[in-house]
């Protein structure tokens, strides 16, 4: 046991018995979209929430009694208390929920849901971007759905860098060693009381793994941690980073994940029916459960069959060097004590992984998923067919028609990324239980109904938040960090409320085109600068730490919010994360994407953007390809050579200029009498209308069920 | 016209820094087609906007209200206003622990008003009719 670990509860803080559960309430994570529960944090003490980023657990063990005392008396936030905390007995009780009604059979069971980084909360740093956002959503919309998911992955000591800029436009990584008495995650119990190390066998030694558990309302999320004092000191530090290391550290990594994952769940007793594995990167999951087979008696190839039976896998990426793929060596040295009983059938095994892009053959992680999972996902239907073209030697004499590749197009956690404002006229115009029947079309056709007036006055509201959050940021670098003018000027404060805000957050790298908008520095002045008619432009977004040309993006992005040419009108808001992108999804008028198509596998921020009003203005890549419907939108459609990159690059932006000036800055500007622009929220309703039902995690999750989770665990077993 | 002595003004400087903040002074740096007409003189922007409610107004409204007694304190303060103005004073009251009420027009825009409620302050509604 390390001493940080001992600290969890040391530091509880003394509540008055009253309101004694407030503590259980701020350690599950379902409170930060549950919305009674936000409201008992918030006002419990305003400027600390505040001062906390929203973060319960650090909010407690800050607090001073006074504020305890005051709300212990208050009948009405008692009443919030007590209801809160019927409903998650509610929750985690799971009856009546919708798997338990649909799907009985799986209800009673477990999945297994690996994945590398998480994305639940800000308090707990575990993700870089959308692969891990996607895994929240899914462990969340699982919670709300009943489906008895339990996530598998990291506790990351130092988790993903803080992004600090130069003057000079610089991306700096500030790696922060979390307290871990300030994240909402204790220690994990085996069914016999004791906190969960399990030993994983790595090279010719043994590394320890702690594990932490997270509870996400109905849902459990299980994170190795190698930081404990038995280990060697390189062993500690193997889980300190989220994509930190070189190539050795990643293997080691992936092997402490998929192998050290399924001991853990041996060890916390439980047995899932079905094993997904979220991107390639648990692939050694595989490796572990054949073993275990074969020590049971079980030929290779019948442990192999099972395995397939039981394993669905979700891939992410259109880019062919975005898939992890280790030299044969590598992975043999690691592996080393990993056989067991599956010694044998070692030349079998790594035959799973055995794939050439071109530079030789190396053990690809995905290439491994693939041949040793039963149903395969890509994750828009566009994508799905690039996977299939992409991957279609790995079944050779398989039709191409008959791959097993399915497409379930990601979606989005509607309470997670709803704002109160839009979700508030929802309630009003769609009924009281809007939120359970969000994923039903029919219903969310009602958002026609809405008053343009109210909604017109919500959108209003949000894009003051996001610039008074942008403004309270650039003060606290000003004041607090000693940032330096420019860096002021740059973060957005000369931005105008009422202007058309257009907002461009992801990764900064080559394929997202980040610095497309400027490919006419002339015309995007012109309009910008428009007396009257004034557009800006905020961009956010980290570059990988090894991605020089990502940073160089940024940097030149970060020259362009200085040139006076542009007026002041383009921002960089630095430090991208959860928190932030909340206010960027919901206070921009318009959510920009331009990636070089097909490179986007699905693109999720657009989602979250247009369920708040937000439309999309991108290309038809990814979701886009089946989310655009012609009046919920903008679709950037520009033909070009598609071998000359340059080209299409022209073209692309091209058409953007176009659709900015003849579409979008007219819509926006042209007001009526009482200031209202109607043609505007004519695409804003349809924005709402269209993509909340058919882009919601409820959809997705639901699809994950029927036709991934249900027909494997459904399946007879291997004999 | 009331004449403000310099000893008022140093006093101010020396006591408002908290919550008002000492905001940024950057130069605009003016596109060369504009140059010209500027004559050799330089623009400098005090970027006032950083402060807490996003204005100046915080600096009037704090260097008021933190020379009341704490017995006018307890009385607590009030404005009338809808805009920056009303919530300067609000703030400035919060930080004092002092009451607050703003008495703003029904012509006023929702989320001025709500911004000021958010501060604390209590709005009373008036209409010019």
């Amino acid at each position: 046991m390390t001493d940080n670990r001992q600290l969890t509860t040391i530091c509880m803080v003394q509540l008055p018995d009253r309101i004694g559960r407030l503590e259980e309430l701020a350690h599950d994570v379902s409170w930060s979209w549950t919305r009674d529960a936000r409201k008992l944090f918030r006002t419990l003490d305003y400027p600390l929430w505040r001062q906390t980023a929203h973060n319960p657990v650090r909010m407690l063990k800050l607090i001073p009694p006074e504020p305890l005392q005051r709300v212990a008396s208050d009948a009405a936030w008692l009443a919030t208390y007590d209801r809160v905390m019927a409903r998650l007995d509610d929750v985690r009780s799971a009856r009546n929920t919708w798997c338990a009604t649909e799907y009985g059979d799986l209800a009673s069971r477990s999945i297994a849901y690996f994945s590398a980084e998480f994305a639940l909360h800000q308090s707990l740093p575990i993700y870089a971007g959308g692969l891990g956002v996607l895994a929240g959503d899914h462990c969340k919309e699982a919670s709300d759905l009943g489906v008895p998911l339990i996530g598998v992955g990291f506790m990351y000591p130092q988790g993903y860098f803080h992004q600090d800029v130069t003057t000079d436009g610089w991306q700096q990584e500030a790696y922060e060693r979390l307290d871990w008495t300030d994240a909402p995650i204790e220690p994990a119990l085996t069914p016999d009381g004791k906190p969960c190390v399990t030993a994983v066998p790595l090279g010719n030694r043994t590394v320890l793994a702690a594990v932490w558990r997270v509870r996400v309302g109905r849902v459990k999320l299980y994170l190795l941690d190698t930081d404990l004092e038995e280990n060697a000191p390189w062993d500690r530090e193997l889980s300190a980073r989220l994509y930190g290391g070189d190539r050795e550290t990643r293997v080691q990594q992936e092997i402490i994940l998929g192998i050290g994952g399924v001991r853990v769940l041996k060890a916390m007793g439980c047995e899932p029916a079905v094993y997904h594995l979220n991107e390639g990167h648990a692939g050694f999951v595989v490796l572990q459960r054949i073993r275990d087979f074969c020590e049971k008696g079980w030929t290779f190839e019948a442990a192999l069959d099972e395995v397939r039976r039981t394993t669905v896998f979700t891939t992410h990426t259109p880019v062919a060097a975005g898939h992890d793929a280790f030299p044969f060596a590598l992975v043999e040295t690691h592996l080393a004590g990993a056989w067991g009983d599956l010694g044998g059938y070692r030349e079998k095994f790594l035959a799973l992984g055995h794939h050439d892009n071109g530079g030789g053959p190396m053990f690809n992680m995905t290439a491994l998923a693939l041949r040793a999972a039963g149903a395969v996902n890509g994750v828009s239907q566009l994508h799905g067919e690039v996977t299939k073209q992409m991957w279609q030697s790995i079944w050779p004499g398989t039709p191409y028609e008959k791959l097993p590749v399915k497409a379930i197009t990601n979606g989005v956690h509607v309470p997670t990324w709803m704002s109160s404002e839009i979700a508030a006229l929802l309630e009003t115009h769609l009924g009281a239980d809007w939120l359970d029947r969000h994923d039903d079309p029919a219903l969310c056709d009602r958002v026609l109904e809405i008053p343009d007036e109210e909604l017109w006055a919500a959108r209003q509201a949000l894009r003051a938040f996001l610039f008074s959050f942008i403004r309270e940021r650039a003060r606290q670098r000003w004041t607090n960090e000693g940032a330096s003018a420019p860096r002021i000027v740059a973060a957005g404060t000369m931005f105008d409320q009422f202007a058309l805000t257009i907002g461009f957050a992801r990764r900064m790298t080559g394929y997202k085109r980040p610095e497309l908008i400027f490919s006419d520095p002339d015309r995007l002045a012109r309009i910008l600068n428009q007396p009257g008619r004034n557009v800006q432009i905020l961009f956010a977004g980290k570059a990988h730490p090894a991605d020089d040309v990502g940073k160089h993006h940024l940097q030149r992005i970060y020259k362009r919010a200085l040139d006076p040419k542009f007026g002041g009108r383009i921002a960089f808001v630095d430090d991208y994360d959860l928190h932030v992108a909340h206010f960027l999804v919901q206070g921009c008028d318009v959510w920009m994407n331009n990636p070089l198509k097909p490179l986007e596998a699905s693109g999720t921020s657009g989602m979250k953007a247009a369920i708040n009003g937000t439309p999309h203005m991108s290309i038809g890549d990814g979701w886009w390809a089946e989310g655009f419907n012609g009046d919920n939108g903008w679709l950037i459609d520009a033909q070009a050579d598609p071998n000359d990159p340059g080209a299409q690059d022209w073209a692309d932006a091209q058409a953007m200029y176009t659709l900015l000036e003849q579409q979008l800055v007219p819509a926006f500007y042209d007001r009526d009498a009482h200031g209202i622009p109607r043609r505007w929220l004519r695409i804003v309703k349809q924005s709402i209308r269209t993509v909340l039902p058919r882009f919601a995690a409820r959809r997705m999750v639901k699809d994950y069920v029927r036709e991934m989770y249900a027909p494997a665990a459904r399946q007879p077993a291997t004999k | 016209m009331r004449e403000i002595p310099l000893g008022a003004i140093e006093d101010a400087a020396r006591a408002i820094y908290d919550p008002v903040i000492r905001t940024p002074m950057v130069r605009l740096d003016v596109p060369a087609s504009a140059a010209g007409r500027l004559d050799g003189s330089e623009i400098f922007l005090k970027l006032e906007t950083l402060q807490p409610i996003g204005s100046f107004k915080i600096r009037g409204a704090h260097n008021v209200i933190r020379q009341l007694s704490p017995r006018d304190l307890q009385d607590g303060v009030w404005t009338v206003s809808a805009g920056n103005a009303a919530q300067g004073v609000a703030l400035a009251a919060r930080v004092a622990g002092a009451p607050c009420s703003v008495m703003v027009m029904d012509t006023a825009p929702a989320t001025k008003v709500a911004a000021i409620e958010r501060l604390g302050a209590t709005v009373v509604r008036a209409t010019t009719e």
